[in-house]
């Protein structure tokens, strides 16, 4: 389960969340949306712990624990996992090497993981010459995606935060993910997503829906809420 | 406009140190292809006095070009040099040409032939149109000033060099060889004490001008030399861009171009320097082009470069101030027995500085392209960035394609990339656009267009227009020979 | 011809390399001293005595090398092998140890040769390496303090491929020079060295790409601490009258404490190029990246030493040299103690 409690948000000085508070359960989906600048990411950054991104009030709890302080390789081993909008770039580290590195710390031997790996690329269309190249490097829109999705399902987290998770991947893609999530939340994982189109929650339902703007909870609501702003975009909530 | 304290100095160096280190020129190994530039023939001390004195110059110029014509003799031939080309310096009759013109402001003063190798050059057209302000230099003297009321009223000066030393000889002495010593090398010195023509610009604080002012530079004969010399001082916030412009009509012999441009651009000030060369191909070109740019201040320098035999050019700049940033595009074309020596050189010598060096090349027909750069962090440079980028694309067997860079970090805290590739003429892509409906040499033209696109962007439009123009006159046929 | 007047040197105004008049003084102090250093063993490989053919190195131009020819060094041919490793002990003592070492390699098998290099006397050695094809072969050196030493390595490449990486420590100012010929092969090359203790390193490569097909791709990795300097330069030429040829010639450096000069010169004679590029980077990982990293259960330390391992494998093909450089590299790190 994942707790924000009454959270402020600021990056170079500038309060760019303002106390934002929401909880998402085992097993649960928790849809966050809003206008481009509403401070999504910048929520799902400080959660995760980005050094630019301070968390300056309130706290955030997983599974009953503070790690509001930890850093985020800490929060990763406790399960909660960041499906980056944007993944950065890293050249030199290929995806395999980092899936490795990261079984390594957490003191699961390496090998063994290549082979996972490749069956994984497979499950999730992703080319297995990505695999060896640079982390993202070059990647396309869908690529990336389809790069993040493999290390969540290799990673098996319990906790995960998903930026615009769908933006960028084909109809098959999105089935993907949709199919992923359905299938981990059937296994008490909790998601928060975050998504700007309505796309995903095609195939999946959502308990809760919250839409940020300016930093703010202006609205809470169920599906009828997604509803209502795929008609008529964000004014009257905002 | 504003007063310039007297520095209690006599000596042209002494007192003010800018900081400069010394540009470190790479010692190529010796190598049996490989060259020397040569120059024979003396520069007597005579001649170097008449000049002085015909122009009435006060005497610390005087003595300053003495100075460096002694380092000149003394001065080994710079060992980076790497082609040979003889330059004789007593079969340049002519070191110094005083063209027998009055110099005019209007053009209709201007004796007919000279206006009429000029309106071929539509340079009267182009001043009309969309400059502030035209210099033209003919020889070894500026015979045409075109200072529009807009630059007036804006406290703008823009005065032939030689007018400026005396007009205003506070704001020379405090910037002439500052940016750019004598004592740099050979050329720079042979510069310093020959120096005839060049304009001064100077743009008073938070003046920004809207067009551009361009300096034209003709060579009328052979076997003649042309060291102008132009020193464009930017005050703080101030903007400014300037279009130097070259040409020389077909000579039979050779001539040789040795020119400076030293830019001081204060804080927070925006200078952009374009150069379009396009000499005949007898004319051994050396451009020193150097620049200092202060707190927050961004110098650009974007360099054309299609004519001459042997040029060699590498516009620098010294990021003093911190936030300075500079950027450097240069193209050059290379084709026949034409040697294109370029590149930039960049130092950031404080804090958060930031660099971006293009450099396109097209090689063909045993042309050889040279790139040379320099990305130098100082110590304390904290932050900075620098990315240099060069392609060259050959286009035969015949030809080379060099690339020498330097990249020396001094400070650990930097982010420096320097990458470069050398392509040739894609076949696959070539046959893409023919069985597209192109004929070869279109596909070919095509394909060299988008090579230099990012440059082309950077030029005025009409210069733009003529490099393309150039380019396909100059390549068009490439596509032809199977 | 007096050393002097053959000087090609560097330019005097470049204060970071190693000064080779310096250097001279010191071989000079060396000999003086008539101090013989202490002599040179080998483990796990069959020394087969003196070099039948007169010693042969290529390009020997620089004053470095023309002081090495000398100091009438000793050559030894060593054939690495059968076992993976073979060992070169080089005690240079405090005086002064001049070497020739022709290394070969006789078979396809990867190759790891390591030279523990003790006192801190001046070394002046020529490594030639001859092997037939497919060779792989893994260079460890470490060099500890002591006085301005100056490695020669040479390698020819005719007719098949290799790779050979190149992992090098040292806390004393050292010039290497290299010299790689490939004929209608292909070669890859990986040299990393770490420059500690306030040392200078200056490592200059002369490569050339020649004949049909030729591929020759040289990636460095220079990592300066403790107040070093490292320098990585060269030219790789393709040869006029090479066909298809693929040159690259990448230079990374990683300034942990120090200064970093690369200067990776291509020069390219004919447009039969297939590839043909070349670059000099410094690395800096930003807040993103660790970030990301760290997003995934990475430690800060984890995190740079997955980020700096992946620069050591940076061009190199072969899985077994790969590994081997990652491992071989991480314990550089861990001995330097990473940030983290």
């Amino acid at each position: 389960m994942l707790e924000v409690d009454n959270v402020s948000v600021e990056v170079n000085g500038v309060t760019v969340v303002r106390r934002v508070s929401l909880r998402v359960r085992r097993g649960e989906i928790v849809v966050l949306m809003g206008p481009n600048g509403s401070g999504k990411t910048s929520l799902a950054y400080a959660i995760m712990g980005h050094p630019f991104y301070k968390v300056v009030e309130g706290r955030v709890l997983l599974e009953g624990e503070d790690v509001t302080k930890l850093p985020p390789h800490e929060k990763a081993r406790r399960g909660l996992f960041l499906f980056f909008q944007n993944p950065v770039e890293v050249r030199g580290v290929s995806l395999l090497d980092l899936i490795k590195a990261v079984f390594e710390a957490g003191g699961v031997s390496g090998a063994g993981v290549e082979k996972l790996a490749l069956e994984t690329a497979d499950k999730v269309g992703l080319k297995k010459t990505l695999l060896t190249r640079g982390l993202n490097e070059g990647f396309s829109g869908g690529e990336k995606k389809r790069s993040e999705l493999l290390q969540a399902i290799l990673l098996k987290p319990r906790c995960l935060i998903m930026d615009e998770p769908d933006s960028g991947l084909d109809v098959e893609g999105v089935r993907l993910l949709a199919d992923f999530i359905r299938e981990r939340t059937g296994e008490g994982a909790c998601f928060l997503l975050i998504t700007h189109y309505p796309n995903l929650l095609n195939y999946v339902t959502p308990s809760k829906v919250l839409v940020l703007a300016k930093g703010v909870v202006k609205a809470e609501g169920g599906m009828e809420l997604v509803e209502k702003i795929s008609r008529e975009g964000y004014n009257g909530l905002v | 406009m504003k007063r310039f304290r007297e520095r209690g100095t006599t000596g042209w160096c002494e007192g003010v140190s800018l900081g400069i280190e010394n540009l470190p020129f790479e010692e190529l190994p010796e190598v049996s292809y490989r060259h020397r530039l040569e120059i024979t023939g003396k520069v007597s001390r005579s001649l170097v006095e008449e000049i002085s004195r015909v122009k009435k110059e006060p005497e610390w110029m005087r003595n300053l070009r003495l100075r460096a014509l002694e380092f000149f003799e003394k001065a080994r031939i710079p060992q980076w040099i790497p082609f040979i080309e003889k330059i004789d310096l007593d079969e340049i009759t002519s070191l110094y040409v005083k063209p027998d013109v009055e110099k005019a402001e209007k053009w209709e003063d201007l004796p007919e032939e000279i206006r009429r190798i000029y309106e071929k050059l539509k340079l009267p057209e182009s001043y009309a149109k969309y400059l502030a302000g035209l210099t033209s230099v003919l020889d070894s003297e500026s015979v045409f000033i075109g200072v529009k009321d807009y630059l007036r009223k804006l406290g703008v000066v823009m005065i032939p060099m030689e007018e400026a030393v005396v007009k205003y000889p506070d704001l020379v002495r405090e910037y002439f060889s500052r940016v750019f010593p004598y004592t740099d090398h050979k050329f720079a010195a042979l510069h310093y004490a020959l120096w005839s023509g060049g304009v001064l610009v100077y743009v008073p604080r938070n003046v920004k001008v809207a067009y551009p002012v361009e300096a034209f530079f003709f060579v009328g004969r052979e076997m003649e030399g042309q060291f102008e010399h132009s020193l464009i001082v930017a005050d703080e916030g101030s903007e400014i861009v300037f279009i130097e412009g070259c040409a020389a009509p077909r000579l039979m012999r050779e001539s040789f171009h040795d020119g400076m441009v030293e830019i001081y651009a204060h804080k927070a000030s925006k200078v952009s320097f374009i150069t379009v060369q396009n000499w005949s191909r007898n004319i051994v070109n050396f451009n020193n082009k150097r620049a200092i740019a202060e707190e927050g201040a961004t110098v650009d320098w974007v360099e054309g470069s299609i004519g001459s035999k042997f040029t060699v050019t590498y516009p620098s700049t010294i990021l003093r101030g911190e936030g300075s940033n500079t950027t450097s595009t240069v193209m050059s074309i290379s084709r026949g027995g034409v040697v294109k020596d370029t590149g930039s050189k960049v130092i950031h010598a404080a804090p958060r500085t930031t660099s971006r060096v293009t450099s396109k090349s097209i090689v063909a027909d045993g042309g050889v392209s040279i790139y040379r750069g320099l990305v130098q962090v100082n110590k304390g440079a904290k932050g900075s960035a620098s990315y240099v980028e060069c392609e060259s694309l050959i286009l035969d067997e015949k030809s080379q394609s060099h690339t020498y860079p330097i990249v020396h970090l001094l400070d650990d805290d930097a982010n420096v990339g320097h990458e470069a590739s050398t392509v040739k003429l894609d076949e696959d892509q070539v046959f893409y656009l023919t069985s597209r409906g192109l004929r070869r040499n279109e596909a070919v033209s095509l394909i060299i267009h988008g090579f230099i696109r990012d440059v082309l962007k950077k030029l005025p439009f009409e210069f733009a227009v003529m490099m393309t123009r150039v380019l396909d006159a100059e390549f068009g046929e490439y596509g032809g020979v199977g | 011809m007096s050393v002097e007047e053959g000087f090609i040197g560097d330019s005097p105004t470049i204060k970071h390399y190693i000064e080779p008049r310096e250097y001279l003084k010191d071989v000079e102090e060396s000999r003086r001293e008539g101090l013989a250093g202490g002599g040179v063993s080998v483990a796990g490989g069959v020394v087969s005595g003196e070099a039948g053919s007169a010693w042969h190195a290529p390009g020997c131009s620089s004053i470095y090398c023309q002081v090495h020819k000398t100091l009438d060094p000793e050559t030894l041919v060593v054939d690495a092998g059968p076992g993976p490793h073979t060992r070169v002990d080089i005690d240079v003592g405090e005086g002064l140890l001049p070497l020739n070492l022709e290394l070969s390699l006789l078979d396809p098998s990867l190759r790891v040769v390591e030279f523990n290099v003790k006192g801190s006397g001046l070394l002046s050695a020529w490594v030639r390496i001859r092997g037939g094809s497919g060779r792989r072969l893994v260079l460890k050196l470490n060099l500890p303090k002591g006085r301005t030493s100056y490695i020669g390595v040479s390698e020819e490449c005719g007719g098949y491929s290799g790779e050979r990486a190149v992992i090098l420590e040292s806390s004393r100012a050292l010039r290497v020079e290299e010299f790689i010929r490939v004929e209608s092969s292909s070669f890859r090359v990986k040299n990393i060295v770490v420059a500690e203790n306030g040392s200078k390193l200056d490592w200059e490569t002369w490569g050339t790409a020649a004949g049909d097909s030729p591929l020759l791709h040289l990636h460095g990795l220079a990592v300066s601490t403790g107040g070093s300097t490292t320098a990585l330069r060269g030219v790789i030429s393709i040869h006029k009258n090479s066909r298809r040829g693929s040159v690259v010639y990448g230079l990374d450096s990683i300034q942990l404490d120090g200064r970093s000069l690369m200067q990776p010169k291509l020069e390219v004679y004919t447009s039969e190029v297939k590839e043909a590029r070349h670059y000099a980077r410094n690395v800096r990982f930003t807040a993103d990246q660790l970030f990301y990293l760290s997003s995934r259960g990475l430690s800060t330390r984890e995190a740079y030493f997955l980020l700096l391992t992946g620069l050591a494998k940076t061009g190199v093909e072969d899985p077994e040299v790969s590994s081997l450089l990652e491992h071989a590299f991480k314990q550089i790190l861990l001995k330097l103690g990473l940030p983290g």
